[in-house]
């Protein structure tokens, strides 16, 4: 009986792993060794020197707008990190740069620089990655964007034709995946301060204009034609720059979606507010085309309290201003629609100028806003330009944000327009414009950064200064746009301290 | 209403009480003289092994005349009696009851020779150390297992060992309401009411001697609740004599498990002394990562002092150390090929660790005083302290990824879905997702520890991105617990008692890994973030941070840091029962009063909630925080005191039928408080509570029919209750609010009922054959829609749904049902609800029909058993959120009863069906020593699909292409080890 015992016994304990009694020993874990960076000479071995390419010539293999191109080539691109999402003002995205330009990353995962720094060579192998574009518009003039690195693009199954076709706009899509990225970046040495890519400083005024195309300078000056082809290889596209003497522009750039859950496509307008300087003659002198935004960007909490600043504000009526504005103006004003003054403020020279009023043309119309305008205060501006602002655009125009219900049928529930926004507050990316040399130059941070709510320093908004950046040249629809990596990169280091610490 | 019927019901028993003949009046003082009497010999039916210690109790009718415990040679005798019918109700651990005629004539002592009890075998008991650890922390959601003790009862015997495996909750009752005590002190949780287990778990021997109630029936130690009361009695002369020790390994839970105990019973000198130690080690085959280094130790000694004073005292413990198991979707489940996997572990420098640990060590002191002046009067008396800690390890980041292997990022399903609606469009991703995951990559299935080595190394200044932190929960609890027994005539028997227990356990987290990083700062990654202007908002300190000019702690490994607050409570109460007994009829009547008490006191001022307003140095801001109905909502100091009255009462009912049947009926009205973690929004932050806490109502009832003798035991019962006023709150973070979130339900009713038959029965054809079997038959639902207020850890003021704070949930208690068509859909927006029926929402995560059927033969030592067990009408555990309006309607506001359908249905586990065996065989070697081996396999047909809870995610997929509905998220689930074996080897001298 015995013998059973010991036989079961044995039996039991042979069934037994090593591993799972791992933890049971263990007191204390090894840290993991820091892994080798790998060298010039090793990535040479592997690659083999004739897979080695410049950015610049794989940059050369996009040739058509819309047409992605997927790399089966062995090729290999050697760059060096010269962004960094710490700040989450650059987000998903990576840039490499090398002596002949520089390429967007599609990285997509958040927090990268945790693996890759700023300064880090890599080594990336594109075979299998796809090369394509992002922020291009069809225009007149040249609206290229800028060419990204990433995965193949996402398709959705179209139902009637029985074809996988793009699900949206996106020519490529992030890599996200962490198996592909091992495979794909061999990590580097990370290179001292003194040996990284200096940001390119030498760039003009002329240069950015004619890489670019320019709507403000446009409009002010003359149009311009540009050759689409070449502009797409746009070397500067992707670059770490240096600007210096950056004038304050006053004129920002915001699109907001007061429901997040709804379409927010151009298909309908009920879900789009903007804040921008209008055209030439749509603009009206003396209103703040900054809409009272001097920060880089609008966090979750300040863009809430501007909504509330505008709910709050009792809608000025023309009486409060009597005092300042010509009694016929008024009237002619109301006999013809615009009711108060926030209505004024909604309307545009020129639409007023269309009317063909008797005793109310453009030129009265402006006098009245200057004059009210006069008369406000800076917070009651504010408040009240963000009251005005118009939802929709184009010919999908709605009314002022703070007057008008939101629609039952699209919306699922009426209630004030300022509501509905207060429901779903979130941070909002902003543009801030810059005049560098005589082109427009346009600074976007997202509402997600650290330092979005800095404000550019007071001296150069009251343009006793200028502003020097450091960050990424990048071109949205023809546009030039700096993505700064961090406020203080501006070498405004007094005013614009940074709260990363 | 319920009183006519109780009134009715007592009439009608006491009527049938005096028709039966009326028993002759034995007045245990003038039983002098009288020279009749009862012996035999307590022995086990299998093997005729004699049973010491086993409990005699002398029965006239209803009435208990005498009790006496069975010498080492299972001898015993009752002697003084006069002539008459008794019944001797003879009770021993590990054994089912059995109940005997007994007619005492003409003054002879009655040699009743052999009385047998039917042994129930186990491999081992069932303790908190047979549940896997489920990691549910995050999740919102708790998994609070329950342990059926009661070895005399047929039902609970083999439902206890067999149910377990699938977690079973008797009655689909909470583990709240389960009332656990030691030695006379409650042991609940005082902070969260959750059965004590854990704190004893390893110390089987020392912890076996113990009594049970069930349902709504009174205790000597407490009136109880409305589902059972246990007392451990846990001093030195409870423990069985004689040097013990067990050899067990098994395959599902730790591999080896050692434990020995000694104890001398009561000796002649009036001490005795008890000692029991274990250890518990390794893994498992079926869940990696889930190991145990666990020990415990108990020490315990007595010395009666004379015939009325006995002092006990005794000090145990159970350090221990044991991995945690985390729930998964069915889709990471499916591609690992395994439904165990863990994604808590991952490799480190090619060693398995597991990131989630508990490390507990709370030991518990008493002393204990018994008065017993005479056999009229009892009385217990016992301090007890319980103190140490209880930690718990986690991942913690600051502005990194997520390192978990299974986070929704990293699932095929997340790149692509069939459904164009999901907006989720890349074939190719998900492709690459899904071959990482079936080619089983360490790096990317498992917890990557080595990268996070990598990025903690690399990152700058060497402030650590990933750590380890530990969440403790540390407690100190006094408890003093009076309680007597007075027979002061005849037939009248009155307990009572008095408690109080204060208590103060501290919440606080440490710094328990740096993971290669050389420190960490003390700020809110989350508030960090959202408030990047405020930096004084992410300080959690925000005392430090003032003093030290907008510096933040710098930490290291062992540092306090993140939140830390105390809990106090303070519980007293006092309770009286009598039980009255006719002949055969016993009624008992009994209430209880008592205060409960607890507060928050807050150790440290966050910066999100400073209660007050406050001037930043750094920035030269004056900062206003949110607020709450206008004041201030405040992290440091004490809340405010939440204060309850709380009472109860009970009545039972108790017939006697002849010498081996009796049917008892209870019904009890209780009021009780809520726990701390059912008021307190978001303890971690700040001192709100949830406005207007009501207390909980509940009514039980149940009516039982029980026998037992001449082999055989049975028993039947019907239940009833309705608990109303529920309240919970649930923490797990939201998307949509992009925060970390509190939805505080209050308003919870549920009815249960249902029926709990057992029995064990010799076939009476084959010699030593006997048939067992367990069913419980429940329907456990919910009966009302509670109402919802969610509130953020990084906002004082609650989420505005439409302009309401507080929100109903509509669906939480069922789901309509739809008319469909001749496919079987529902008609597209006009679909008509079936007014006529509805799908109920049930009690989640028991089985609610369980069923067991099975045989069991013993001859000559050796023991067979083999049962085969059904489960089915178990639920998924469900989140509030998916059942609100808002939910439901989706982006468009608009609710059809397609989304409604697909929103808020309760999924519904698959039923299951399981074979179990077990043989097992003892030795006895020279009348003394005891040598044994039981060898238990479960599950033998190795079912690896059975589901043991899981829970519903609290996040939804709100970026659709259409907009007009959100989408859930997988559920995670549970399951429960395929085939497995535990091999007991144990002895005795």
């Amino acid at each position: 009986m015995k013998k059973y015992i010991v036989a079961l016994f044995a039996l039991a304990v042979m069934a037994v792993s090593c591993r799972e009694f791992e933890p049971v020993f263990t007191l204390k874990y090894q840290d993991t060794p820091l892994d080798q960076p790998v060298t010039d000479e090793y990535a040479l071995a592997r690659f083999g020197a004739d897979a080695f390419t410049s950015i610049a010539d794989l940059k050369k293999l996009y040739v058509k707008h819309g047409e992605p191109v997927e790399i089966f080539d062995p090729i290999v691109i050697r760059g060096e990190v010269t962004s960094s999402d710490e700040s989450g003002n650059v987000y998903r995205e990576m840039f490499l740069q090398d002596a002949t330009g520089a390429i967007d990353f599609k990285i997509g995962r958040s927090s990268s620089y945790d693996d890759y720094k700023p300064g880090q060579i890599l080594y990336v192998n594109c075979n299998g990655l796809v090369l394509g574009e992002y922020g291009f518009k069809d225009r007149d003039y040249s609206g290229s964007g800028q060419l990204q690195l990433g995965l193949k693009r996402n398709m959705a199954m179209n139902l009637e034709k029985g074809e996988f076709e793009a699900a949206d706009d996106y020519e490529t899509s992030y890599i996200d995946l962490e198996p592909v990225l091992r495979a794909k970046v061999l990590k580097g040495a990370i290179l001292p301060a003194e040996e990284r890519i200096k940001p390119k400083s030498d760039i003009t005024g002329a240069q950015i204009l004619s890489y670019g195309y320019d709507e403000v300078v446009v409009q002010k000056k003359k149009p311009q034609q540009f050759q689409l082809s070449t502009n797409i290889q746009e070397p500067l596209v992707g670059m770490l720059v240096e600007l210096k003497g950056l004038k304050y522009g006053n004129e920002v750039f915001t699109l907001f979606y007061p429901n997040p859950n709804l379409n927010h496509t151009s298909t309908d307008g009920k879900n789009r507010v903007f804040l921008s300087l209008p055209n030439q003659d749509e603009q009206w002198e003396s209103y703040d085309y900054t809409y009272g935004v001097p920060w880089w960007a609008l966090t979750k909490l300040r863009f809430t309290k501007m909504v509330e600043g505008a709910k709050n504000v009792v809608a000025p009526k023309f009486s409060d201003y009597a005092d300042v504005l010509d009694a016929n103006v008024i009237k002619a004003l109301q006999d013809n629609g615009i009711e108060d003054v926030v209505d004024l403020f909604a309307t545009t020279p020129k639409a007023i100028a269309d009317k063909k009023i008797t005793g109310l043309g453009a030129k009265e119309a402006q006098d009245a806003v200057t004059a009210i305008l006069g008369k406000m205060d800076p917070e009651t501006r504010t408040q009240v330009e963000w009251f005005t602002l118009v939802v929709g655009s184009g010919s999908d125009k709605y009314g002022s944000m703070g007057k008008i219900m939101t629609d039952e049928g699209f919306f699922g529930v009426e209630m004030p327009y300022l509501d509905m926004i207060l429901t779903y507050p979130s941070a909002q990316s902003v543009s801030q414009y810059f005049d560098y040399q005589g082109s427009s130059v346009a600074i976007r941070t997202s509402g997600y950064a650290r330092f979005a709510d800095v404000e550019i320093p007071e001296s150069v908004r009251n343009g006793t200064e200028t502003l020097d950046v450091v960050g990424i040249l990048g071109r949205y629809e023809g546009s030039p746009q700096i993505t700064l990596l961090d406020a203080w990169l501006s070498s405004d280091t007094a005013h614009s301290k940074s709260i990363i610490k | 209403m319920t009183k006519r019927l109780i009134l009715t019901f007592a009439a009608a028993l006491s009527a049938i009480s005096l028709l039966a003949q009326a028993p002759q009046f034995v007045d245990p003082g003038t039983r002098d003289g009288y020279a009749g009497g009862v012996k035999g010999k307590v022995v086990d039916r299998n093997g005729r092994a004699p049973i010491e210690n086993a409990q005699v109790v002398l029965m006239r009718g209803a009435e208990e005349i005498e009790t006496v415990q069975s010498a080492q040679d299972g001898s015993f005798l009752i002697s003084s009696l006069p002539d008459g019918t008794y019944v001797l109700r003879i009770t021993a651990p590990e054994f089912l009851e059995s109940q005997v005629q007994v007619t005492v004539n003409d003054g002879y002592v009655k040699n009743m020779f052999n009385l047998s009890l039917t042994g129930v075998q186990h491999v081992t008991d069932v303790d908190d150390d047979s549940f896997a650890n489920f990691d549910m922390d995050d999740s919102g959601f708790n998994d609070n297992p329950t342990i059926l003790f009661g070895s005399n009862d047929v039902f609970n015997n083999i439902a206890g060992f067999n149910f377990s495996a699938v977690r079973f909750r008797a009655r689909g009752y909470s583990s709240e309401s389960q009332e656990v005590y030691l030695a006379g002190v409650k042991m609940n949780d005082a902070v969260t009411g959750y059965g004590p287990f854990s704190l004893w778990s390893g110390l089987n021997e020392a912890m076996r001697s113990k009594e049970t109630v069930n349902g709504v029936e009174v205790s000597d130690v407490a009136l109880g609740s409305y589902n059972g009361v246990t007392n451990i009695f846990g001093t030195a002369s409870d423990v069985r004599k004689g040097i013990r020790g067990s050899v067990l390994t098994n395959s599902a839970l730790y591999r080896l498990r050692l434990m020995a105990s000694y104890a001398t019973g009561q000796m002649d000198n009036g001490w005795s002394f008890a000692a029991n130690i274990s250890a518990r080690l390794g893994g498992n085959d079926w869940i990696q990562g889930v190991y145990y280094r666990s020990f415990a130790y108990y020490l315990a000694a007595d010395k009666v002092i004379n015939d009325s004073h006995k002092l006990s005292a005794a000090i145990f413990g159970t350090p221990g150390e044991r991995g945690a198991q985390m729930a998964s979707t069915q889709e990471v489940y499916d591609m690992m090929g395994d439904n165990m996997y863990n994604a808590n572990w991952g490799f480190q420098n090619g060693k398995l660790r597991n990131a989630r640990v508990r490390k507990t060590h709370e030991p518990i002191a008493f002393l204990k005083w018994d008065f017993t002046p005479s056999d009229k009067f009892e009385s217990h008396t016992t301090l007890l302290f319980r103190f140490g800690k209880n930690g718990y390890t986690a991942m913690d980041w600051y502005n990194a990824q997520d390192p978990r292997p299974d986070y929704y990022r990293n699932l095929p399903s997340y790149f692509y879905n069939m459904d164009p609606d999901y907006n989720r469009t890349n074939r190719e991703k998900a492709g690459i997702a899904l071959q990482n995951w079936l080619n089983k990559d360490p790096n990317f299935v498992h917890m990557n520890w080595d990268r996070i080595y990598q990025v903690n190394q690399m990152s700058e200044g060497g402030r650590s991105k990933y750590v380890q932190e530990e969440r403790r929960v540390d407690q100190r609890d006094l408890n003093l617990a009076f309680n007597f027994k007075y027979r002061p005539i005849q037939n009248l028997v009155i307990t009572g008692g008095l408690n109080g227990k204060v208590n103060k356990t501290e919440y606080y987290k440490i710094l328990a890994d740096l993971l290669g990083g050389q420190y960490f700062v003390d700020v809110d990654n989350f508030a960090d973030r959202d408030f990047a202007a405020m930096p004084s908002m992410a300080a959690n300190d925000l005392d430090y941070y003032l003093t030290h000019n907008g510096e933040s702690r710098i930490l290291h490994v062992g540092d306090k840091y993140g939140y830390d607050y105390n809990v106090h409570v303070l519980n007293a109460g006092g309770w009286v029962n009598g039980e009255y007994t006719i002949g055969n009829l016993d009624i008992n009547l009994g209430a209880r009063l008592g205060y409960n008490s607890f507060w928050r006191e807050g150790l440290v001022r966050k910066g999100l909630f400073p209660g007050t307003e406050y001037n930043d140095p750094v920035t030269g801001a004056t900062i206003y925080p949110d607020t709450r109905d206008g004041l201030y909502s405040t992290s440091k100091g004490n809340s405010d005191k939440a204060q309850f009255l709380t009472y109860a009462g009970k009545l039972g009912l108790n017939y006697v039928i002849g010498g081996n049947m009796r049917v008892y009926a209870n019904v009890g009205y209780f009021q009780d408080a809520p726990t701390f973690q059912q008021v307190f929004v978001s303890p971690r932050t700040r001192n709100d509570m949830v406005q207007d806490v009501s207390p909980i109502k509940t009514f039980s009832s149940d009516v039982n029919w029980q026998f037992s003798g001449s082999g055989i035991n049975a028993r039947v019962t019907a239940y009833y209750t309705t608990i109303k006023g529920q309240s919970k709150i649930m923490s797990a973070y939201d998307d949509v609010q992009n925060a970390f979130s509190n939805f505080a339900l209050s308003g919870m009713d549920q009815r249960n009922m249902g029926i709990e038959l057992g029995f064990k029965v010799p076939t009476f054809v084959v010699p030593n054959l006997n048939v067992q079997g367990v069913l419980a038959l429940g329907e456990a639902v919910y009966t009302s829609n509670p109402t919802m207020m969610q509130t953020l850890d990084n906002s004082a003021t609650p989420v505005n749904y439409n302009g309401k704070y507080v929100i109903e949930v509509p669906y939480w208690k069922e789901t309509p049902a739809y008319l469909r068509d001749a496919y079987g859909n529902i008609p597209a927006e006009t679909g008509i609800a079936d007014y006529k029926k509805v799908k109920k929402h049930y009690v989640p995560s028991t089985p609610q029909l369980a069923a067991s059927l099975g045989l069991n033969w013993n001859y000559n030592y050796w023991f067979v058993d083999v049962d085969v067990e059904y489960f089915d009408n178990a639920y998924l555990d469900m989140n509030p959120l998916y059942r609100t309006e808002y939910a439901v309607k989706g982006p468009d506001g608009i609710a059809t009863p397609q989304e409604i359908e697909y929103m808020t249905t309760q999924e519904k586990f698959a039923p299951c069906l399981l074979l179990n065996a077990s043989v097992g065989k003892s030795w006895y070697i020279q009348r003394k020593y005891q040598l044994g081996f039981s060898l238990n396999a479960k599950n033998l047909l190795n079912n690896r699909g059975v589901k043991t809870g899981g829970y519903e995610q609290t996040r939804m997929i709100d970026n659709t292409k259409g907009k007009t509905q959100y989408y859930k998220f997988d559920p995670k689930y549970f399951y429960m080890s395929g085939i497995n074996y535990m091999l007991n080897i144990y002895f005795r001298f």
